[in-house]
């Protein structure tokens, strides 16, 4: 297992290259920040002195080899838009992006795991229908329009929460439960799934024959072996909650990075937005390793070596 | 039925009410302190508060802190600001009297070492300062003494005021003694409010400046939050959040408006909302194809159905009403889809042809939606029309290499001032896709002189050409939406996007 997150964590580097490269082509090649930046008035010569400020008047490998080089000494340069470095305004919005995920994550996978458990036991009963459109229904929601919806409801009629925002706890609710809605459908049913599936396996039956509780061959069983698709599942969708943290972010006024790159991308700032990836890169190949490490843990029949 | 249309009910507006309550106890303040609380939901603040930044955004909140030698009013007319006045002394001189007893949130006065050390930065190329345009034409900053400034300008410089005004100026000492980077950190300025503490993509908040020469703000604390989403801002406005909400979603006013918890406030701003043509492309040559044009576009039903009656038609130019310079005698191109096909036919194109509107989106109030009903239009009369919908980075590429396909929409400021708007269809600009030899001769005159009546002459001339030769189909002037509480007072929606707060406060 050691020898296999090696190998895996060599690979991190040539990844990251790989998309800081293309995030970098891609946003030279369809604007230009200069004119972005200054306002529509600037003279010709104001927009040439600051490209040539900025360097952008020298070719594109140029640029893109000045690029690597501060890279590779972690230097991801200087925000025009922000005036400062680039690493530090990723790094100050990252705590209010953890809060979001993080909670989102927990939230999803208690409402998953129960609710595909539930849904497995009673199954093709009334409560399992009930949690099945729900789930179907949920997958099917644009989460935008859910997170209007949860305004609507929780702040302006009902009161109990504020719209958005950031403060206490209470901030972070409607946000969360909003970004959970990305998963947490997929995830109900996908343990639907895998536990009637591992419910129809001979040990089962064997338990069964041995007389033990309903509950706990469900819970000492059946889940372990349920675990599998659902970490793997889980692994992947990391990737999806920093999509979703853009929307979500944008409609609860939530300062994180997700709308810190999108506003980036649209003033062509690349250090900012090389920045933003490589950081949401790199937790998208942690949580697939960490995913891949916790299945060899949970399932000795998957052997890493 | 949008959404947040429940919240009309009475239980709506109860529990908003409570929402109200259930803030102010999360926040721990006592509920008497609200009247001195000011909130802003905005769209959008700036990314770093660096003075240099000409958008609206970044002004808005630099223009809490620091102040012009010339202040705008709400309605876009000039008053003394740190200037308590000027004149010229000659035709290329300007005597400006600085306000006596103004000191900076750090105690120190403001004298004109101040006014001649930032007119130097923001004339300094290098600086790549936003605003520089609007006043590059000052030659020299000299001081005449603590209060009096003389400015050289290369020829008569008729805008000259209107162009200080949006230029802040800044402490010499503090700017010397922090640097640059120190300023952008912590701008200090001679303004209403004094800032405590930014939180990037979130919030600014700000103390009011008790020493202020204008008095003491209502607000003793003012917060500008940052609520992206349009639904949101309204949101936090029902729920009596804030006390106003900026760039309201035009498809949620009713539900405001018919609210008694908040109303919505619109003011006609300065921007003239144009589909500009490009005349070298063949079909758009002769101008009797581009009047057709503007004769096709049922501009009223637009107006009604798309901007909900906010704003104006614009009157056969590109001028706003509240623009020095507007032309009064013109009328707007009535909707008239038959008349438009003769001049189709007469230009030779009874069978019509295939062109395309490029436009942002989200630019503009309803911008993507005013382009698709317009390319109906313009099918009715057999101009079959598509719309490409580009993001400003795309737009900013195709602009600098004067290329935007056959039209696009475009709005463009005056700031009171037909110079800045007219000046987009001169060849000197840059932007300009159509040519005319009497329009740069008639704008020349327009800016070389500081006599109102020649300027006047010079702008209702080139109107008149613009609305015979039909550069741009001439749409909208645009309005500027607020939704403000209903116990809001001392506030009134500024045309500029600038918010003007010192005595605003909650009942």
């Amino acid at each position: 297992m050691f020898q296999f997150t090696i190998r895996q964590l060599v690979t991190v580097p040539i990844t990251l290259l790989l998309v800081v490269t293309a995030t970098f082509f891609v946003l030279r090649l369809t604007g230009d920040p200069a004119t972005l930046y200054l306002d529509v008035t600037a003279t010709p010569e104001q927009i040439e002195t600051l490209r040539r400020q900025l360097g952008l008047d020298k070719t594109l490998i140029v640029q893109y080899g000045w690029f690597l080089t501060d890279i590779l000494t972690l230097d991801f340069g200087r925000s025009l838009q922000f005036q400062a470095p680039a690493l530090d305004i990723v790094v100050s919005r990252l705590g209010a992006t953890f809060e979001l995920i993080g909670t989102a994550l927990v939230l999803a996978l208690v409402l998953g795991l129960i609710g595909g458990l539930v849904s497995a036991i009673y199954q093709d009963r009334w409560l399992d229908m009930a949690i099945s459109t729900f789930a179907v229904a949920g997958q099917s929601m644009p989460s935008f329009w859910l997170g209007i919806l949860l305004v609507q409801l929780f702040a302006l009629n009902l009161g109990w929460l504020p719209t958005s925002g950031t403060g206490g706890i209470e901030h972070l609710i409607l946000p969360a439960i909003t970004l959970a809605a990305f998963i947490a459908p997929n995830l109900i049913l996908i343990t639907r799934t895998a536990v009637l599936e591992a419910s129809t396996d001979q040990y089962v039956t064997t338990a069964r024959a041995k007389g033990l509780k309903n509950g706990y061959i469900l819970l000492c069983h059946v889940l372990p072996n349920a675990l599998n698709p659902i970490i793997s599942f889980f692994g992947l969708q990391m990737g999806r909650l920093v999509g979703g943290s853009v929307v979500t972010e944008t409609i609860f006024a939530w300062p994180g990075i997700g709308r810190l790159m999108i506003g980036a991308v649209y003033q062509r700032d690349v250090p900012v937005v090389v920045a933003t990836v490589t950081v949401t890169c790199l937790a998208i190949i942690l949580a697939n390793l960490l995913a891949d490490l916790l299945l060899a843990l949970v399932d000795p029949r998957i052997n890493l070596e | 039925m949008s959404p947040l249309a429940h919240s009309l009910t009475r239980r709506g507006f109860l529990s908003a009410a409570a929402a109200t309550g259930a803030l102010t106890a999360f926040a721990g303040r006592p509920a008497f302190a609200q009247g001195s609380e000011l909130v802003v939901a905005v769209q959008g603040l700036p990314d770093s508060l660096i003075t240099g930044f000409s958008s609206f955004a970044s002004l808005s909140v630099v223009m809490q802190m620091l102040e012009a030698l010339v202040a705008r009013r709400d309605d876009g007319s000039f008053a003394p600001g740190l200037a308590s006045s000027w004149e010229p002394e000659s035709e290329d001189t300007w005597l400006i009297h600085l306000r006596e007893g103004v000191t900076f949130h750090d105690g120190m006065p403001f004298t004109a070492e101040d006014v001649k050390f930032t007119l130097d930065y923001v004339l300094d190329p290098e600086n790549n300062y936003g605003s520089r345009a609007r006043i590059s034409q000052i030659t020299s900053v000299e001081v005449v003494d603590d209060l009096t400034v003389r400015l050289g300008t290369d020829g008569p410089f008729p805008t000259l005021i209107n162009g200080l005004s949006n230029v802040v100026m800044e402490p010499k000492h503090y700017v010397e003694a922090v640097g640059r980077d120190g300023m952008t950190a912590k701008p200090i300025g001679t303004g209403p409010f004094v800032l405590d503490e930014w939180t990037p993509g979130d919030r600014i908040t700000f103390s009011g400046f008790a020493e202020y020469w204008g008095g003491t703000p209502l607000a003793s604390r003012l917060t500008l939050r940052q609520v992206p989403e349009g639904s949101t801002r309204v949101a936090s406005l029902m729920a009596g959040e804030v006390a106003i909400s900026e760039e309201m979603p035009i498809d949620l006013l009713e539900v405001v408006d018919a609210s008694d918890k908040a109303m919505v406030d619109a003011v006609e701003s300065t921007v003239g909302l144009l589909l500009t043509f490009d005349t070298s492309v063949e079909e758009l040559k002769d101008p009797r194809v581009r009047q057709a044009l503007n004769y096709a576009v049922d501009k009223q039903t637009i107006l009604d159905r798309l901007l909900m009656g906010r704003g104006t038609v614009l009157q056969g130019q590109m001028l706003t009403s509240n623009t020095f310079g507007f032309n009064a005698d013109l009328e707007p191109f009535s909707y008239d889809p038959e008349k438009a096909k003769a001049l189709l036919a007469e230009a030779g194109y009874s069978d019509g042809f295939e062109t395309s509107i490029t436009t942002r989106s989200g630019k503009y109030l309803a911008d993507v939606d005013i382009c698709n009903v317009i390319a109906a239009m313009f099918s009715d009369i057999g101009v079959i029309t598509t719309v490409n919908v580009v993001e400003q980075g795309v737009y900013s590429k195709m602009a600098t290499a004067h290329d935007m396909g056959p039209m696009h929409m475009v709005g463009w400021y005056s700031l009171g001032d037909a110079d800045f708007a007219t000046v987009w269809f001169t060849q000197g600009s840059g932007r300009a896709y159509w040519e005319n030899e009497e329009y740069e001769k008639e704008f020349v005159a327009g800016r070389s002189t500081v006599d109102e009546e020649a300027r006047l002459a010079a702008y209702h001339r080139m109107t008149e050409i613009m609305h015979e030769e039909c550069p741009a189909v001439f749409l909208f002037g645009l309005p500027t939406v607020y939704g403000k509480s209903s116990d809001l007072e001392g506030w009134t929606p500024p045309s500029d996007k600038i918010l003007r707060l010192h005595g605003a406060a909650r009942s």
